[in-house]
């Protein structure tokens, strides 16, 4: 199927309309929210929320509800859980979230078992862009919003406690909360890309685009747009490779932002390898003349 | 300068390292001599633990060489006949299971050789070494159990145990209160002094190192000075002032922030 | 004779059960005191994608339809946790970006291999949280042929892993060959995590490698010591949790988890009320 083609479908089906329009919203908000996950050095703790709603939304199944309200739930619980363990007893940070989402994932794993139903926990699982609901469209929409309202807003706060959070504590200005505000819209984005890449892989969707972004600028002002831009690059890629080749849409629009950090990592001007090389031979070379 | 090859412990040939575009170490000479107690200061990234990672050969420099016991140091491999003790706060994680017995014996493993395991022999050497430094009732306990001071003699147990011709030390008191530090230096100089070893000290502290040292070495990416004790002393403080960018720390402090 | 163990498939999930439960701790051991907990998550990941190219192939061939999917994920994690350590070595500063990345391009990988091979059914199922119907005869010996390599080189390297464990600096200064241990290591680790997927599951067998290790720190009187604890909670675990999962029908890797979370938990209270506290002062 060409790109002609997939334009006339989607002029044409509803449902991939509705599907282009979340996946590039959760592209925006992924990249944005990456950005200060990367530099905060929170890449692991990414990977753990992202697990940990997997209880809420098996719960809220059973239940009937929708899975928003489930999984931030349990996502802030495993965030305050985290920082709890790893305060209060000598288990270090990193071990404390290993701890806190295998169980959570493994209580998951276990209720869905129950439920006996498989083929919606790949989709929780593995995303499927192509399914979602109108209610579900709305339920991104909103979370956009506020995401990149809550951003804008505290933009000067998230830039100080991101760089030196020693400093932004003499500013007066309450780390803490900033961190667990953080981590409850970290939360909120996991739910928001449920239904376009997964669980599994949301993690990913959260530090590629911004990873790529971190390799290719120094600012942060232009990282946040650059790794937004990414995330909908990969989204909408990986919409037309998952909608024309029949693939689960979470692993097209990952493996389309893993192709863009690889072309980063090898080729970015000031970071990449292959200038890095380029550069460090030619140094050898003027030392040699001299 | 006696320039006899066998009285040399180290010799370093005009030594130059940088990091990307930022110069660490420029055109650094010096040499070491047997059974000599060097201290080598310099503040705060002068390239202290660079140019001791270099003498070791775990990081290569772009130009220059190292020499140790008249051998180039890629090309030599008594390494039993070296001991090193780390900067503490960076190269261990306090939650690791092992107790200090086991940590000193590690010092052992390089000569012990693949495929084999410890002898009785092995075993003393070890409890020899804990004594030495005064830690063979803590034998047992682990490691992330001891305070600061202790933790840094076992490393030095663990230094000994292999019977080192040249101890280098780099940084081993920071973290460490000054009681401790105080005790820990005299226990180096006992050790200097009994075994006839060659010692190296790396610090940031010029004030209290100098009761104990026999010669001083000043870095600040080049070598700056490097004398006996004496010298240093009746060398005016203007020219330390000078190197160091402010006032010199006379008075020791304790740096940990533990 | 126990009921449970009338049937072969029993037997079989049970013996590689008690394999798993010895090999993932002792290997684990090593892993969290290096802090690699990630690096055995990644290459799960990965393993996975070997298993998937395999159900795909299979689809064209016949050779790999014959073929146990199991040996496909090993070579996968083998060559993963090659590159891994290669890059890590190259590129210490991007490491902890790198690997989530390598992680999930593996996954996502593995997930299109298996939707090209329409097989997302009770298979993937299966290889995701662990099954004790589905393990075979065959894999009881994979399983065993690795745990006596793994034994082997373990007994013999200790000493070195042990060293390079503990501070990898020391470790070059004393003359040892850091580099092909510590890829051997990384090999022998990759065996394991595919040993271990039938009866954990991918996305849980980094949790039977850390979890019991998480909890025998906390009590263990050195390294040793460490070990042997973390496989006596492993075996436990695993044991207990093939039995619940057997009689609750149960995903196997949920359940065993489950089980290392409560002695994880009773670890922490026991240090708690026992209170050994530190003996010096800093």
């Amino acid at each position: 199927m060409s790109i002609f083609e997939f334009f006339q479908a989607l002029f044409q089906y509803e449902f991939l309309q509705k599907a282009l329009f979340t996946s590039v919203v959760v592209g925006i908000i992924c990249g944005i929210v990456g950005c200060f996950i990367i530099l905060r050095g929170m890449a692991l703790m990414g990977d753990a929320i992202s697990h940990a709603v997997l209880p809420g939304v098996a719960i809220s199944y059973m239940l009937g509800i929708n899975f928003f309200f489930g999984a931030v739930i349990t996502g802030v619980l495993t965030a305050i859980g985290i920082g709890y363990v790893s305060q209060n007893s000598r288990i270090k940070h990193d071990m404390a979230i290993g701890i806190m989402f295998t169980s959570m994932f493994a209580v998951g794993i276990v209720i869905i078992t129950m439920m006996k139903s498989s083929a919606d926990l790949y989709h929780i699982l593995f995303g499927n862009v192509l399914a979602v609901r109108m209610s579900d469209m709305w339920i991104t929409l909103g979370i956009g919003v506020l995401v990149i309202g809550l951003v804008v807003l505290f933009y000067k706060e998230l830039l100080v406690s991101t760089f030196d959070p020693t400093m932004a504590q003499s500013y007066g200005l309450p780390n803490k909360w900033i961190h667990y505000c953080l981590m409850a819209v970290l939360t909120m984005v996991t739910v928001a890309s449920l239904q376009t890449v997964g669980i599994v892989l949301v993690v990913a969707m959260l530090i590629t685009p911004a990873a790529t972004a971190y390799l290719l600028t120094n600012r942060l002002s232009v990282m946040i747009y650059l790794s937004a831009l990414i995330g909908v690059i990969s989204s909408v890629f990986g919409l037309y490779f998952s909608f024309t080749y029949n693939l689960a849409s979470g692993a097209t629009i990952v493996l389309v932002s893993a192709f863009l950090f690889a072309l980063a990592f090898f080729f970015s001007p000031s970071q990449g390898i292959v200038w890095k090389a380029h550069k460090s031979r030619k140094n050898r070379l003027e030392l040699l003349e001299k | 300068m006696n320039n006899n090859i066998e009285s040399i412990a180290i010799r370093v040939d005009d030594l130059s390292f940088h990091y990307g575009d930022k110069n660490v170490l420029q055109h650094v000479t010096m040499e070491i001599k047997k059974g000599s107690f060097l201290g080598l200061v310099g503040p705060n990234g002068s390239g202290k633990s660079t140019l001791i990672k270099c003498i070791l050969g775990l990081q290569k420099p772009q130009e220059g060489n190292v020499y140790l016991f008249g051998e180039k140091v890629n090309k030599f491999n008594d390494w039993d006949k070296v001991g090193y003790v780390s900067q503490k706060a960076n190269s261990f994680n306090t939650a690791f299971p092992a107790t200090a017995f086991e940590v000193v014996s590690m010092g052992l493993f390089g000569k012990v050789g693949l495929f084999r395991f410890l002898k009785a022999s092995d075993k003393n050497k070890v409890w020899e070494a804990l004594r030495s430094v005064n830690m063979d009732q803590y034998a047992h306990q682990n490691i992330g159990e001891l305070s600061g001071g202790q933790q840094q003699r076992i490393f030095i147990a663990r230094a000994l145990v292999s019977d080192p011709e040249l101890l280098i030390l780099d940084e081993p008191t920071v973290g460490v209160d000054t009681e401790s530090s105080d005790s820990f230096y005299k226990m180096l100089k006992e050790l200097h002094r009994e075994n006839n070893m060659t010692l190296v000290l790396v610090t940031h502290d010029v004030g209290v190192m100098t009761n104990y040292v026999t010669d001083v070495a000043c870095l600040n990416k080049q070598i700056h000075f490097h004398g006996n004790t004496k010298e240093f002393e009746e060398s005016s403080s203007e020219n330390m002032s000078a190197f160091y960018g402010h006032h010199v720390h006379v008075l020791h402090h304790d740096h940990g922030h533990e | 004779m126990l009921p449970f163990l009338k049937y072969e498939f029993l037997q079989n999930a049970f013996l590689t059960g008690i394999m798993v439960g010895l090999l993932a701790p002792v290997l684990g051991v090593f892993i969290v005191v290096r802090r690699q907990a990630l690096i055995a998550d990644a290459l799960s990941h990965i393993t996975l994608a070997g298993i998937a190219a395999n159900l795909l192939l299979g689809k064209w061939s016949s050779f790999f339809a014959a073929a146990n999917p199991i040996y496909m994920g090993m070579a996968f994690s083998v060559g993963g946790a090659i590159f891994i350590e290669q890059l890590r070595k190259v590129y210490k500063h991007y490491e902890e970006l790198a690997i989530p990345i390598i992680m999930s391009a593996g996954i996502g990988l593995s997930v299109i291999f298996i939707s090209m091979a329409d097989g997302f059914n009770t298979d993937l199922f299966n290889y995701l949280f662990g099954s004790i119907i589905a393990v075979k005869r065959s894999d009881v010996w994979t399983v065993f042929a690795i745990l006596v390599v793994v034994l082997l080189f373990v007994f013999f390297m200790y000493k070195e892993l042990f060293v390079l464990s503990f501070d990898e600096e020391q470790g070059k200064l004393s003359g040892i060959r850091s580099n092909w241990i510590l890829v051997a290591f990384m090999a022998i680790t990759a065996l394991v995590i595919a040993a271990s997927m039938k009866i954990v599951g991918i996305l849980l067998v980094s949790a039977l490698m850390t979890l019991p290790v998480a909890a025998s720190i906390r009590i263990a009187k050195g390294f040793k010591q460490a070990i042997w604890l973390s496989v006596l909670f492993g075996e436990i675990s695993v044991i207990s949790g093939m039995f619940l999962s057997y009689y609750l029908d149960l995903a196997s890797g949920g359940t065993i988890v489950l089980c290392l979370v409560v002695i994880l938990c009773l670890s922490i209270f026991y240090k708690k009320f026992t209170g050994s506290r530190k003996v010096g002062h800093l």
